[in-house]
Formats: C-alpha cells, sequence, structure tokens
C-alpha cells in the first residue's frame, strides 16, 4: 500500500529513476530467466516432470550450504572451507555407513550403525570446525578470510589421510548401506512418474529452521546487526564475539548437514567430494541479494538465487555445454550479481 | 556509511550500469557460442586394450557402442561406468547427459 | 568592487531522501567583492558549496559565472574554469614540497615530458612575491606551519588564476599577525576583481572584512545585504531564527540524591588521568574542554568499552566494574556515542530494529523467540517519546534526518532503563530546530529522575542545557563551575591552562 502512495507522490524524474534502479536491480533475474523460457524452448524436454525433479532435488541439495554460507557473508565475511568440510563429512558419513557385506568396506569390523548417531557424528564435525572458524575471527579479529583459507586447507588434508586408514588406501568410499541411502534418496511421494527423493522435504525442514532463526530469534536480530555496524553492536550491548563464533559454528552445522545428505545422494565419495562447493554456494547468496557489505539477506533470496543457479546450469546441459565450460558462464555470472550488489551499495551513498 | 568492502572505490554507477548491460550481453554470447561449439565428450578407457576412438556427441544423443578392443591374452567383458566394475554400459538407452569415461573390463584367459 | 554580478547561483535546491538540505537558494558575488555566507551547522553553506563545486548534483537550479551558465562535474573541473576552493582540512601531499603541491597535475614541462624544477620555482616565487608570502618554495609541506600551508593554498588557487575563492574556516588555527596577513591577501585579491566567498562562524572577522552578508538558515536563503548594514546581535538572530534566550528549554528539574560517583578514573597512555567527580539524580553534568582533552575517553571509561587503567565508579554507592558494554547496560548505563553514523545507527536497518537492538531480551516468549507484538510497542513509545517524525516503524534509519537518527538513538537507551545517561556531542551536525528539541528531551529526562552526562565543544550548550559543568584538560579535571555562574571565557581558560 505505502509503495503505490510513494509512487503517486512521486514526481516524473523520480519515476523515470525509481524505474530505472528497478530494472538493472532486477536484470539478472530476467535474463536468467528469460534464458530458462529459450532453453524450454530450444529443448522442451528441459522442464518436463523428471527434469523438474532433478532441477528441485539438486537444488535442495545445495540449499543447506547456501544458508550456512550466507550468514558469513552477512557478517560481511566468507567462508572457504565450506566445501572441504561437507567433503570430510561426506566421507566420514559414508565410511561409517557402508554396507555389511561390502568387499571394500574401510571398517570391516563395524557394525551397522545407526544412521541418527552417524548424522549427530556429521554435525558436530560440522559444527565444531565452524566453531573454531569463528574463534578464530573473533579473538585474534583475523579477516574470515584467511581463517576459512587456512581451515579449508587443513580440513583436506585430514580428509586425505583419513582415506587412508582402515581398508580403504584413498579409493572413493562407495556400497553404502541400503537403509541409509534410501533414507536420504528414496522417496515416498511422487510427482507423476518421477519420486522425489527424500532429502528434498529434510531440506525444506531445515530452511524453515533457519528462517525462524534468522527472523524470530535474539541471535538472529544480533547476526545483522554485527553485519550491519559491528561497532555500534558492540556499543549497543551485543557480544559481537559470542554472535561471530555462533554464526560459523551454525554454517558448520550446515555444511554437516550437507555432507550427510551428500554421502548418500553421490554414492561414491572421495577427497575431490566437496570440492568448490562453497563458490556455488556464495554464488548463489549473492545472486539472492546477500549482500557483501553486510547486514542484508533474506532467507528466501538465497533459495531463489539456489534455484535459478540449478536451473541454468541444467539448462546449459540441455544446451550441450559440458561442465569445464559452464565454469565460464559462471564466472560471468558471478561478475554481473557483484556488480549489481556494488551498484546498489554506491547508489545509497 | 562505515567501512565495507565497497569503501573507497572509486567506480561511478554509470560505469556499473554499462558493466552490467555489458556483462549480460557476454553471458548470453557465451551461451550461444558454447552452445553452438558444445558438446559431451565420452572417452572409452580400454585399460591396456586397443585404442577406442572417444564420441563427442550433442545432449540426448544415443552413445554408439564401438567395436570392442583387443587385448593380448584377455577377453573382453564390456564396457562399465566406473573403475570397480559395478555397473555395466547399457547400450540400447545409454544416451550422452555429460561428459564421461567409461572403462572396459577384462578377463585374463587361462 | 563593482556592481558586476562575478558568481550567480540561482534557485539552486538539493534534497537527499528525507531530507531537503536546500530550498530555493540564490547567491549573488559581485566582482571584487568579499560575500560572507553565514548559517549554523546544518544550515545548508556547505551543500550550497558542494553544489557549486560539483561534488553534489543540484536537483534544480542554475550557476553562472560571468553571465555563462556552468555545471562543474568535480572540483578539478571548477578549478580549470577559475573556481578554486581552499578547505578548513587542506588535501595537501604533505610529504611533497610547496612548488609540487602548487602544480600538481600541469607541472611546467621542457622537452615534453621532463619536469622543469627551474620554471616551477620561478612561477611560484613570482605570485608569492605578488601576495607577500615569504615561504620557500622548495620547503617541504610537513614541515610548515598551518598557516603558511593555508597561504599555499591560496597561492594555487591564483595560479589558477582563479576569479572565485571560496575560503571556508579561513582563521580558524590562525594567530592574530596571521589573520592580519590573511586579510592583506584577501585585499589584494579583491582589488584585482576576484569575489571571495568567505565562510566562518567568527563575526567580528566577517563585520571587518566583509562587504556583503548572506545569511541562511535551515537549507533555505534568509537574506543578503550589505555588511554595514548588520550588527552581531542581528546575525545571530537571523541564523538562529528566534531571540537567543530562547534558545534552550528552562531547566527545573528537581536534582537529588548522588546517584554516580567516579573516584580517580585513569586510563592507558593518561588519556584519562585520575578523574573523579559525582552526578545526581535529576542533574545535568555537562563535560568541556577542548579537543583531545579527554571528555569522550572518560565516558567511555564509564561504560567500558574503553579499557581502565585505574579508578572506581560507584552506582548508588555500590562498586560496579563495568568490564564492557553489556555489563554497563545491565549496570543501567547508556552511551550515546559521538559519532552517530559510524557507531550509532544500524544504516540498513529499520527504526524498530535500531530502536529496540539494545533490549532484544525482553521480547524473547515461547521457546525463546521474539514476540513481535511488543516489540511494536516499545518502538511505538520510543517514537512518540521522543517525537520522532518518520512515516513508519519499518522506514530504514538511513532515510531520515540527523536529527530524527540521534532520537531514534535516544529512545533506544530509553528502552535499557537506564540510571545514568550518557550523551557524546548529542546535537552534532543537527540542524538548529532539531537541537531545541533534544535540549528538551534530556531536561525532561532530567526531570524523570535521570542522572546526565552531557560532552559538548558548544559552550553555549553547555551554559544553556546543564546544572554544573565539569572542564578536562589534558586529560585532567581541571575545574567544576556552576553553569549559571559562570561564563564561556571562564570555561575557555580553564580548558585552555593545560593543554
Amino acid at each position: 500500500m505505502t509503495a503505490i502512495r510513494k509512487y503517486r507522490e512521486m514526481s516524473r524524474t523520480q519515476r523515470k529513476e525509481w524505474m530505472r534502479e528497478l530494472i538493472i536491480n532486477n536484470s539478472l533475474y530476467v535474463f536468467l530467466i528469460a534464458a530458462v523460457v529459450v532453453i524450454q524452448f530450444i529443448s522442451p524436454n528441459f522442464l518436463s516432470g523428471p527434469s523438474i525433479v532433478n532441477i528441485i532435488s539438486l537444488s535442495a541439495a545445495n540449499l543447506p550450504i547456501a544458508l550456512g554460507i550466507a550468514g558469513a557473508i552477512i557478517l560481511t565475511g566468507t567462508d572457504l572451507s565450506a566445501g572441504r568440510i561437507v567433503g570430510l563429512v561426506a566421507c566420514v558419513s559414508a565410511s561409517l555407513l557402508q554396507a555389511s557385506g561390502y568387499p571394500a568396506k574401510m571398517f570391516p569390523n563395524l557394525p551397522t550403525m545407526n544412521f541418527l548417531l552417524v548424522f549427530l557424528i556429521a554435525l558436530a564435525i560440522g559444527g565444531i570446525i565452524g566453531l573454531i572458524n569463528g574463534f578464530c575471527t573473533a579473538k585474534f579479529n583475523l579477516h574470515p578470510f584467511i581463517v576459512t583459507l587456512s581451515t579449508q586447507l587443513i580440513v583436506y588434508g585430514g580428509l586425505l589421510m583419513y582415506l587412508n586408514i582402515g581398508n580403504n588406501n584413498g579409493q572413493s568410499i562407495s556400497g553404502l548401506d541400503p537403509s541409509y541411502t534410501s533414507f536420504i534418496t528414496g522417496s515416498f511421494i511422487s510427482l507423476g512418474s518421477t519420486p522425489i527423493p527424500n532429502y528434498v522435504w529434510y531440506s525444506l525442514v531445515i530452511t524453515a529452521i533457519m528462517w525462524f532463526v534468522w527472523n524470530k530469534t535474539t541471535f538472529g536480530k544480533n547476526m545483522f546487526a554485527v553485519g550491519s555496524n559491528q561497532e555500534a553492536a558492540n556499543v549497543s550491548g551485543v557480544n559481537v564475539k559470542r554472535v561471530i563464533v555462533l554464526v560459523f559454528g551454525l554454517a558448520g552445522i550446515m555444511y554437516g548437514i550437507t555432507g550427510f545428505i551428500e554421502a548418500a545422494r553421490i554414492g561414491s565419495n572421495s577427497a575431490a567430494t566437496g570440492l568448490n562447493y562453497e563458490l556455488d554456494a556464495i554464488a548463489a547468496a549473492v545472486i539472492g541479494g546477500v549482500s557483501f557489505v553486510g547486514g542484508i539477506g533474506k532467507i528466501r533470496g538465497v533459495i531463489l538465487g539456489v534455484v535459478l543457479l540449478r536451473l541454468i546450469f541444467v539448462g546449459l546441459t540441455f544446451l550441450s555445454i559440458d561442465a569445464n565450460m559452464q565454469y565460464i558462464i559462471k564466472g560471468l555470472i558471478i561478475l554481473v550479481a557483484c556488480a549489481i550488489d556494488m551498484r546498489k551499495y554506491l547508489v545509497r551513498k | 556509511m562505515k567501512k565495507n568492502i565497497y569503501s573507497g572505490t572509486k567506480v561511478s554507477v554509470r560505469f556499473l550500469d554499462v558493466f552490467i548491460i555489458v556483462g549480460l550481453f557476454a553471458i548470453a554470447t557465451a551461451i550461444i557460442y558454447l552452445s553452438v561449439t558444445g558438446g559431451f565428450d565420452i572417452s572409452f578407457d580400454s585399460l591396456g586394450g586397443s585404442e577406442v576412438a572417444p564420441q563427442r556427441l550433442r545432449y540426448g544423443e544415443t552413445i554408439e557402442e564401438p567395436t570392442p578392443p583387443t587385448r593380448e591374452g584377455y577377453v573382453f567383458l564390456g564396457w562399465y561406468e566406473d573403475k570397480n566394475f559395478t555397473k555395466e554400459v547399457d547400450f540400447s538407452s545409454a544416451v550422452a547427459t555429460s561428459s564421461r569415461t567409461v572403462y572396459a573390463c577384462w578377463e585374463e584367459i587361462e | 568592487m563593482t556592481n558586476e554580478i562575478l558568481l550567480e547561483m540561482k534557485n539552486i535546491s538539493k534534497s537527499f531522501p528525507g531530507v531537503k538540505a536546500l530550498d530555493n537558494v540564490s547567491l549573488k558575488v559581485r566582482r571584487g567583492s568579499v560575500h560572507a555566507l553565514m548559517g549554523e551547522n546544518g544550515a545548508g553553506k556547505s551543500t550550497l558549496m558542494k553544489c557549486l563545486f560539483g561534488i553534489y548534483s543540484k536537483d534544480t537550479g542554475k550557476i553562472l559565472l560571468d553571465g555563462k551558465e556552468v555545471s562543474f562535474k568535480n572540483p578539478k573541473e571548477a578549478l580549470e574554469s577559475g573556481v578554486a576552493m581552499v578547505h578548513q582540512e587542506l588535501n595537501q601531499a604533505l610529504k611533497r614540497n610547496v612548488m609540487d603541491n602548487i602544480w600538481l597535475g600541469r607541472y611546467p614541462r621542457s622537452f615534453g615530458f621532463v619536469t622543469s624544477e627551474k620554471r616551477m620555482y620561478k612561477d611560484t616565487k613570482k605570485i608569492f612575491d605578488e601576495l607577500d608570502i615569504k615561504v620557500d618554495p622548495r620547503t617541504l609541506m610537513s614541515k610548515m606551519s598551518v598557516a603558511d600551508r593555508q597561504m599555499v593554498e591560496i597561492a594555487k588557487a591564483v595560479s589558477y588564476h582563479s576569479k572565485i575563492i571560496v575560503l571556508d574556516e579561513p582563521t580558524s588555527s590562525l594567530t592574530e599577525q596571521e589573520v592580519e596577513h590573511l586579510f592583506s591577501i584577501i585585499n589584494m585579491l579583491r582589488d584585482r576583481g576576484c569575489g571571495i566567498i568567505y565562510i566562518s562562524h567568527k563575526m567580528e572577522e566577517i563585520l571587518r572584512i566583509s562587504d556583503d552578508i548572506t545569511v541562511m538558515r535551515d537549507g533555505a536563503h534568509i537574506v543578503t545585504e550589505p555588511a554595514k548594514n548588520f550588527t552581531m546581535d542581528r546575525i545571530i538572530k537571523l541564523m538562529v531564527g528566534r531571540e537567543l534566550g530562547a534558545r534552550f528549554p528552562e531547566n527545573d528539574a528537581k536534582i537529588g540524591e548522588v546517584v554516580l560517583e567516579v573516584r580517580g578514573l585513569s586510563s592507558r597512555h593518561n588519556a584519562v588521568d585520575d578523574v573523579s567527580f559525582k552526578v545526581r539524580r535529576g542533574e545535568i553534568v555537562g563535560l568541556a574542554g577542548l579537543a583531545g582533552a579527554g571528555r569522550t575517553e572518560v565516558i567511555e571509561n564509564i561504560f567500558g568499552i574503553s579499557e581502565r587503567k585505574a579508578g572506581k565508579i560507584f552506582l548508588h554507592g555500590r562498586e560496579v566494574k563495568n568490564r564492557n558494554a553489556r555489563e554497563a547496560i545491565k549496570n543501567g548505563f547508556a552511551l550515546l556515542t559521538e559519532e552517530r553514523r559510524s557507531t550509532g545507527i544500524f544504516g540498513i536497518l529499520d527504526l524498530r530494529e535500531n530502536t529496540t537492538v539494545s533490549s532484544l531480551r525482553k521480547y524473547r516468549g515461547l521457546l525463546g523467540l521474539i514476540s513481535e507484538g511488543k516489540r511494536r510497542k516499545d518502538t511505538s513509545w520510543a517514537m512518540e517519546t521522543m517525537r520522532v517524525k518518520a512515516p513508519s516503524q519499518r522506514t530504514k534509519i538511513r532515510a531520515l534526518s540527523g536529527g530524527n537518527q540521534q532520537k531514534v538513538i535516544l529512545g533506544r537507551w530509553l528502552l535499557t532503563e537506564p540510571e545514568v545517561l550518557m550523551l557524546d556531542e548529542p546535537t552534532r551536525g543537527i540542524d538548529v530546530g532539531a537541537k531545541f528539541e533534544i535540549y528538551k528531551l534530556i531536561v525532561e529526562l532530567a526531570k524523570k529522575g535521570k542522572a546526565v552526562i552531557m560532552v559538548s565543544g558548544e559552550l553555549p550548550e553547555l551554559l544553556g542545557v546543564c546544572n554544573r559543568i565539569c572542564v578536562m584538560s589534558g586529560g585532567r579535571l581541571v575545574g567544576e563551575v556552576d553553569a549559571k555562574n559562570t561564563s564561556q571565557e571562564e570555561i575557555m581558560r580553564l580548558a585552555a591552562e593545560n593543554a
């Protein structure tokens, strides 16, 4: 209502300005949607039932990590260790949940473990590494870029070492316990003839919980305050150090969830699992309106960013552009998204 | 505004407008170009046997079963998706959806 | 001096989101004259100049130089067209010498690209001799006094054959002798036909040196007349808009028992050195002193965001540690910081967030989730009590004027229900109208029984609002005076003693 009133009160030049801002700020969305429409026209199978389920599934798999990293970006930071943490958690979870008769099992004498227990282990690993990231950033006042860069390498090293223990000699871990895989990738609802994997629902639940955390808890409000103006937050009585530690810790937990799901989703996990996942997550967050300036971000934006990104990349596949070439497009999209973000900031000044 | 990653940038809004528009054009051009020249490379790793030529296919095209490779002292069992030979490639339905490598499975002749 | 108009700014308006900074302002500067531009902080003087130099783009209006319309995109363009500015905070390359600074960007060359030092020296010396500036062009800028550096800046403007020279608070750091020298240069430039725009708060100087005076107030042009039509009183009245006496509200708060006692407060590096004082319920204590005397450090120390080396703080007789902001707030302290833009407001967030950030724990309901209803009510209360003018609670705080932003932050602190309210320059950068409202609010808070400490660099403000004024100098408390029985001179004398 107020938007309509504001529009009527604007002068002609102001309306032109407003239109121009609206068009440029949303140009990337319009472009991507137009591209999707064109691709659908060229290759009608793109938005068919099975394909859409595939896109939704891929988006759901990428949502938790994007939500976790969005928190770090809101704090004006970043988290380069996200991907490797996902990889580590995926391999550990997979190694603990291999089928009992599997010949190349990593821990041959390990009984079938309760996967809820392994889930908690996954959360713990992600959470602890996240807390370490947050602690180093808060206590020593280091920029998260430096801290998470180091964490990324240390985690990767740890992962390589882990893959050599037990009966595994650096090979990929597969042959997972069927009850685990069906819990994650099985389904009880189908769209037409295509089953919707269970992890889509888990992902939605996680997203809903994050929405509450961001918007309805003191912690969430403090996160935005610290991201918006750290000094003012300190003077206003917010425990800035604790907020930073907890935001990174929460991000770590989200990476743990992602890893636990990935392990079953991919089926075969190795040291390469998780490589560069954070790039997609950061790109999705920025496209969805989470600003590098800090203090700005919405859950629905992150969801939009993740879905749009997946749509485009599945679409590019339909255009026969292979994965390596897709990096070029990905880079260009990120560049334009950052330019739009920077522009929004400069216009405000 | 407080100091942040964009503080001190000496870029004008007009420049960014142009940059964004050029960027979008670049993305469109890149997509068109890569799409036209694009394709997936299906490689056949014969793991010690005779060389088999890779196939370059567009999305959705069926993968042709190549002539089986030969290897001294081994009999060819078939093409598999992975090195652990858990999933055999079914050429009646195999369709190019990404670049990948399939592996030859051999059995030693006694 | 002629009646020929050298520079005319016609009907200039400029708005920022939520604020009309300039409202149809016009300015006419005659050839060969000194035109003073006067007004309180926030009256629009610097905004008008920024529109002239292209730092801001004006919304409406025209600028005519020598009859021709101009629209400079940046100060460099303005300088090349003959309009120069000598800033209050000089933008000079201190590590280079005088010649380099003057000829920056247009070094005289021989052979096309080699800079000719000899020519630079000669050209510089010529200008200096004309203006009777006794400085060696090869001197390093950092080794020169502020007065001499200012001279260099003026010489630079002259070297560009500037027709219009704007001087922004030129005498704030000059001795009497240096002021005389500056005035003789100004007279020389005036005789040559330059138009000088002189911005200053020092009324005696203005009445001495100017030919015309323009007074601005609240972004609007009030009056322009020849200087001989003005007296100091008339200028003040025009600047402030009301009788001097009614600038401050009446403070009849009842003063009760001692609420806060500070004993032997010292911080690192002696920014605060053994400071002790008491504040009573309902009392407004002012903290005066020159820049660097330690006033902000004292209240930051009490609040816990600066480290204390020694000293104790007593609230109602009980010692409190205030080791950090959270503890201080819990103990009933509040601190309104000096720079609201960098340490006060959360620019991106809206009014509700900004108001409730310090008291979020009051709104936790089921499962620890925040209940919006109570938050909305408290924000309404704060906005009403502080008389914040804004369309809704969801408005972004950066859309508000400085005065309203300050009120929002005051409201934020009120919600924490403090006993001791510490304000650091509460009316800095706020227009005169809003200043009065904030004084009223402060007095009302005192009447409600709060103990208030107010740091300010504007002595009239302290004298008008406070009950008592503590004067600081060099980190130490050098005097305590009763606001009703003292004068600006006495406070300045105490403040300058050990500076």
